[in-house]
């Protein structure tokens, strides 16, 4: 049983739809451990047995239903059962029986953590189905993605609901190898909401074309752009990185710009040639009014102690960098604060 | 300490195993969230993503360092020696605008490790209120009146863990969940009690204590656990743990008898997780509070649901809002934060671990941080207080003129406040008038496009406003028309008074039929109709209907809080405190403003400050306030009025700074800043009022005249001027000395009144006045001088004004040019000339030549 087939949200620590403390009574949470009872797997494989069949909702209700069980039980074996269909192929998910377990109100419950009379389901059924239903969506995304032509995928994308992660697709496509990406490229090039948006950005830093992604990130919406330059961090050499970085330091959103600063500073950093002119940068972005603050922490980071002596005396008596100067000595002085490299 | 070496730790199935949280795939050891995984980033500027620790630090020192309002101190230490922050916006020093101590409230952030949304969410408030203080709406109405404290990160050792390794944590090992319950890295929730920063040192990564399940009256539970490994481990006494003594410390510093409300941010469920105790009113308050607070949510981008939740009254398991609701007697809860109860599956997430609702997508984090904080600034706005009908003011619709004007003034005795009514004349029947109604706060929300709009979350009806007559406590026929509410800075009865949208104006009619004519005349000369005013404001509060009796937060109530009826509770009701005379009488025509009311006006109990007033043409007005600041040393303000029937209102008076006396000047370095507002109001030619905010003061000048000026009388129009010399009145400066000047103007007796507006050798603001008469073709002051020892507002104190001398001035004046030449007896002024130029002229005083 691999690890993450064996969790599951349990009460004390998990949280699901609050309800004050009448009903039913109270499950106790060490209840939990039945869901690896031979009887629960055994009637969940029964489950599993009769594939995406027509019949099997109304099966799945006959357990919810079944006087033969407990609470507890019922709910542990339609939790079991979705622990083991997440282990079948898409096709053999039924979108009916998953419709079905998302609405699934639980009978066992517990307490919530944070409450003394709140309740919580012991087995989250429902969640459990929505979240398998997403995961199905995304792995039949996978398979389009890899199988079909572009323009069948994309417009079968297009459907309105919860589903892959938007970048999912995007990531995806600029995962495929050189020869279908080139398809892809083709697509999306003719579609401008796509080529504006992550499928275009992320092609752009997969071909590693730094003056088309250059421009996409600048025009990208914030959210899309520092998911882009996240990604160019990831993908893209030391020098392509910084250059992206440096690029998106004059985007509209004071956010990105500050974000391209820091994960700027982190590619440069990893480069002795790069290092000196990046920081060059950051102590003209002192000025910036929002963005400011950003380089301000890497320079605190960056800067020994002659450095910022320096800097501060080029400071002069304006005002904004008098402050921004104070801010650097801030955080140099906050203990520990500068040390720990976060985002590992 | 055990160390595991990270490659078999990965592979080790039993007492302990590695878990790696990824994007998308799914493998042993690997999990997938369905969306990627969060990574801090070290930016203090709000993203599409989670900030660092260092990240949001620099971000609150930077807010602390350049966003007005904000003040900060370190309220206690960390387990391993870190400052735990507190950072207020409007500080427990600065009275509120009517000079009383603020009333508090204090969201905590970041209690449990691992819900990272907490901190980025009250960091968000600290951003929103940072960017809207100057709105002069609700947010500059929070600045100014409430003391707002922001404790972002609480458990910092444990919020860095789960920052050091935001793709890992360690499973198979919580001793109650072993197969379900994912501990320490990203998943730590305790504090670092007993528990190394090592990840891979497994021995004691099960230990801390839960930061929420250490404070009285409920400590130790139940749930009991002592188990120093339990996920929700007590500690060993309540408030045993540094981080808990320093939100109590947080707590006392609000200070804490001020405090009125308390929310701990968590995540996740979207749920309240309200603390009821033993005092039903508190409750009562505290479920209303709370339903707002989810209406207005709800209302916003997102459609996002939060639910109360009450706990049993007088039952708990150790929380921190158990400990504010007990304690401090406020509102108090847990605040559940997204996602909802499902987790990760409302993002289009797997759901494979209900744990994922820990772990919220960046694609949402924007939004749950922008709109939280829009929500607790509604509910700060609500705790501040209910609102209370500031003024009234009645205008003579036809003339412009103010006829009566009603305020409440801060400072009475016993800490009331008093009723200051000027009455100029009674409201006649078949005459139409503007009632001008402010009230202590903003009142109204608009859209995007200007219209007045229900508070998000608020119904259509929440935006009426009930007013009516009574005579003799029956209803007396008006027409009241529909209420304009004002959201420009402009005198009454368009403007508004403090905040966008804090007063309206209505018109009233009383029609002039026999019925009205004969009630008010047999109600006496005296006859006075109450006006009942019925408004909520923005979050629903009904009006504190007895003003004189300030609200406040007592014993777990509001206090002072009445209902018509004049009964104190937590609900209010209609204002019926003003009284409008009426009469049917013939009463004298009303006055306006013209030429003759320029001159020096002064407030005979405040002999030693006075202000210099020049009418001027297209219904403007200038003013110079010669006073003093709050240490004795003078200051002068400055202003450009506009004129409305028998009122002069000066939105924008204006200190400068920069200056220094003589060659050393420099225009250059010359900075405005808008210190306060005024308003003039004139009963006659000889008597007016001025009314001013501003500097942290609000006052009253009842003003005489220091004496008329030649040429122009009161009535209008003005006659032919005797004397053509009178035209030279006005202001006038030397271009290479733009920020400093003189104001003159020649009186009926032949003198020259001038003030000199200036500074001092050390670069302060410094004025001189005097009187001078024609010598030749100079007009010659022999003893201008200057003053000290007042002090701005109600400590002045006219037998502490030292008048002393200063020197000469000559002054050879045409229409538009014209020169000056002093000689300063006093060391550090010396002497010299400048090449002056007109500003400007007085009304109905013409000039012709050079």
């Amino acid at each position: 049983m691999s690890t993450q087939f064996r969790l599951f949200p349990l009460a004390l620590v998990l949280l699901a739809a609050a309800a004050v403390a009448e009903g039913p009574g109270l499950a106790d949470p060490a209840q939990a451990a039945r869901l690896w009872s031979p009887e629960i797997r055994s009637r969940a494989a029964s489950l599993i047995g009769l594939g995406p069949a027509p019949e099997l909702t109304a099966r799945l209700a006959d357990v919810g239903a079944d006087p033969a069980l407990d609470p507890v039980g019922r709910d542990a074996v339609l939790y079991a059962y979705l622990q083991l269909l997440r282990q079948q192929p898409p096709q053999r998910q039924s979108d009916a029986a998953l419709a079905w377990l998302s609405v699934y109100p639980a009978q066992a419950t517990v307490l919530h953590a944070e409450s003394a009379s709140a309740r919580v389901p012991l087995f989250d059924v429902a969640a459990r189905a929505q979240g398998l239903a997403n995961e199905k969506r995304h792995r039949l995304m996978l398979d389009a993605v890899a199988t079909q032509a572009p323009d069948a995928v994309l417009d079968g994308d297009r459907t309105a609901g919860a589903g892959p992660d938007p970048t999912a697709i995007a990531a995806a496509v600029a995962a495929l190898p050189a020869a279908p990406r080139a398809a892809w490229r083709a697509a999306i090039a003719g579609r401008p909401d796509l080529a504006d948006g992550a499928p275009g950005l992320f092609l752009a830093l997969a071909d590693r074309d730094i003056g088309l992604a250059q421009r996409r990130l600048l025009r990208a919406d914030p959210a899309l752009a520092s998911a882009g330059l996240k990604r160019a961090l990831a993908t893209l050499d030391g020098v392509d990185a910084v250059r992206l970085c440096g690029a998106a330091a004059a985007h509209r959103d004071p956010g990105v710009r500050a974000l391209a600063i820091a994960l700027g500073t982190r590619a440069a950093q990893a480069s002795v040639a790069l290092l000196p002119a990046w920081q060059d940068g950051l102590r003209a972005a002192l000025a910036d009014p929002d963005a400011g603050a950003a380089a301000a922490l890497h320079l605190a980071r960056l800067l020994d102690d002659a450095e910022f002596a320096a800097l501060k005396a080029s400071a002069g008596s304006d005002p904004q960098l008098q402050r921004r100067m104070l801010l650097i000595e801030r955080l140099r002085a906050a203990p520990g604060l500068l040390q720990m490299d976060s985002g590992s | 300490m055990k160390r595991w070496p990270i490659l078999s730790w990965l592979l080790i199935a039993g007492a302990a195993a590695g878990q790696t949280l990824v994007d998308w795939t799914q493998a042993p050891g690997r999990l997938g969230l369905g969306y990627p995984v969060p990574i801090p980033e070290d930016t203090p500027i709000a993203f599409d993503g989670f900030r660092s620790y260092a990240g949001l630090h620099a971000r609150h020192q930077q807010l602390l360092l350049e966003a007005p309002g904000f003040s900060g101190e370190v309220v206690g230490q960390t387990l391993r020696g870190r400052d735990i922050w507190l950072y207020r916006y409007g500080g427990p020093d600065a009275p509120d605008v009517e000079g009383r101590t603020r009333p508090a409230i204090l969201i905590n952030g970041g209690i449990h490790a691992r819900e990272w949304q907490s901190p980025e969410v009250v960091t968000g408030l600290m951003e929103l209120l940072a960017a809207g203080g100057d709105d002069r709406h609700w947010l500059g109405y929070l600045r100014e009146n409430t003391n707002i404290l922001m404790l972002p990160v609480l458990n910092i050792d444990g919020f860095l863990q789960t920052q050091r390794y935001p793709r890992s944590n360690v499973l198979d090992s919580d001793p109650q969940f072993p197969q379900s319950a994912p501990r320490d890295g990203r998943m730590r929730r305790k504090n670092l009690r007993n528990a190394d920063e090592d990840l891979f040192s497994i021995g004691d990564h099960l230990f801390g204590v839960d930061l929420n399940r250490n404070s009285s009256p409920f400590w130790p539970g139940p749930p009991i656990n002592f188990s120093p490994t339990g996920l929700t481990h007590a500690g060993a006494f309540p408030a045993s743990e540094p981080e808990i003594q320093a939100l109590q410390a947080a707590a006392v510093a609000a200070p804490g008898e001020r405090l009125r409300f308390f929310a701990d941010m968590h995540s996740f469920a979207r749920v309240l997780f309200s603390v009821q105790t033993g005092n039903t009113r508190r409750n009562q308050i505290q479920s209303g509070l709370l339903a707002m607070a989810s209406q207005h949510h709800q209302a916003l981008p997102g459609g996002v649901v939060y639910t109360d939740v009450p706990e049993p009254p007088n039952a708990g398991i150790g929380t921190t809002s158990e400990y504010f609701a007990h304690a401090w007697q406020v509102p108090a809860l847990t605040w559940e934060l997204e996602p909802g109860s499902a987790g990760g599956v409302e993002y289009g997430g797997f759901g494979t671990n209900g744990h994922d609702g820990f772990i919220l997508p960046e694609s949402q984090i924007r939004r749950v941080r922008d709109n939280m904080a829009l929500t607790l600034a509604a509910v700060g706005y609500h705790m501040a207080g209910p609102p209370h009908l500031l003024a009234l003011q009645v205008i003579d619709e036809a003339s412009g003129a103010l006829v009566l004007d009603r305020q409440w003034r801060p400072g009475g005795p016993a800490g009331l406040r008093t009723l200051d009514q000027r009455q100029l004349q009674a409201i006649e029947p078949g005459r139409p008038y503007l009632v001008w109604l402010a009230f202590s706060k903003p009142m109204r929300w608009r859209d995007d496009g200007g219209a007045v709009v229900p508070f998000p979350g608020r119904a259509e009806s929440a935006i009426a406003a009930a007013l009516e007559l009574r005579l003799g406590g029956q209803p007396l026929a008006a027409q009241i028309g529909p209420p304009q509410w004002s959201a420009q800075a402009a005198m009454s009865p368009q403007g508004f008074r403090r905040y966008r949208d804090d007063a309206f104006a209505v018109r009233l009619l009383v029609p002039d039929s026999a019925e009205n004519r004969a009630r008010i005349q047999q109600a006496g000369p005296d006859a006075r109709a109450t006006l009942g005013v019925d408004v909520r404001d923005m979050t629903g509060h009904r009006l504190d209907a007895l003003p004189a009796t300030p609200v406040d937060w007592q014993g777990g109530h509001w206090q002072g809080y009445e209902d018509a009826d004049g009964i104190a509770g937590d609900t209010g009701g209609p204002d019926r405190q003003q009284q409008l005379p009426l009469t049917v009488s013939a009463q004298g025509g009303l006055f306006a403003i013209d030429a003759g009311h320029s001159g020096g006006w002064f407030d005979p109990s405040r002999s030693g400050e006075g202000f210099l007033l020049e009418i001027i043409d297209g219904e403007r007005a200038q003013v110079y306030w010669f006073t003093y600041d709050e240490h004795g040393a003078q200051r002068w303000l400055s202003g450009l009025g506009e004129i409305q029937g028998n009122r002069i209102r000066f939105p924008q008076l204006f200190v400068t700074t920069g200056g220094r006396f003589g060659p050393l000047f420099d225009p250059a370095l010359i900075e405005r800043e808008v210190v306060a507002a005024g308003e003039f109001w004139f009963g006659g030619c000889d008597q007016g009022w001025f009314d001013y905010e501003g500097l942290g003061r609000r006052g009253r000048f009842q003003l005489v005249r220091t004496g008329r000026p030649m040429g122009v009388d009161c009535a209008p129009p003005p006659g032919a001027i005797a004397d053509p010399r009178a035209g030279q009145g006005g202001s006038w400066y030397d271009p290479s000395h733009s920020g400093e000047g003189f104001a003159l103007q020649w009186l009926g007796n032949g003198e020259m009144l001038l003030m000199w507006f200036s500074y001092d050798p050390d670069g302060r603001q410094y004025w001189m006045v005097g009187t001078g008469r024609l010598e030749g073709d100079e007009v010659v002051f022999r003893d201008l001088h200057a003053t000290r020892g007042g002090v701005f507002g109600p400590g002045f104190d006219p037998a502490r004004i030292e008048r002393f001398f200063w020197g000469d001035l000559r002054l050879r004046l045409g229409c538009q040019r014209g020169e000056a030449h002093y000689d300063s007896v006093l060391p550090g002024f010396g002497a010299g000339s400048f090449d002056l130029h007109r500003l400007t002229g007085l009304r109905g005083l013409d000039c012709q030549g050079p």
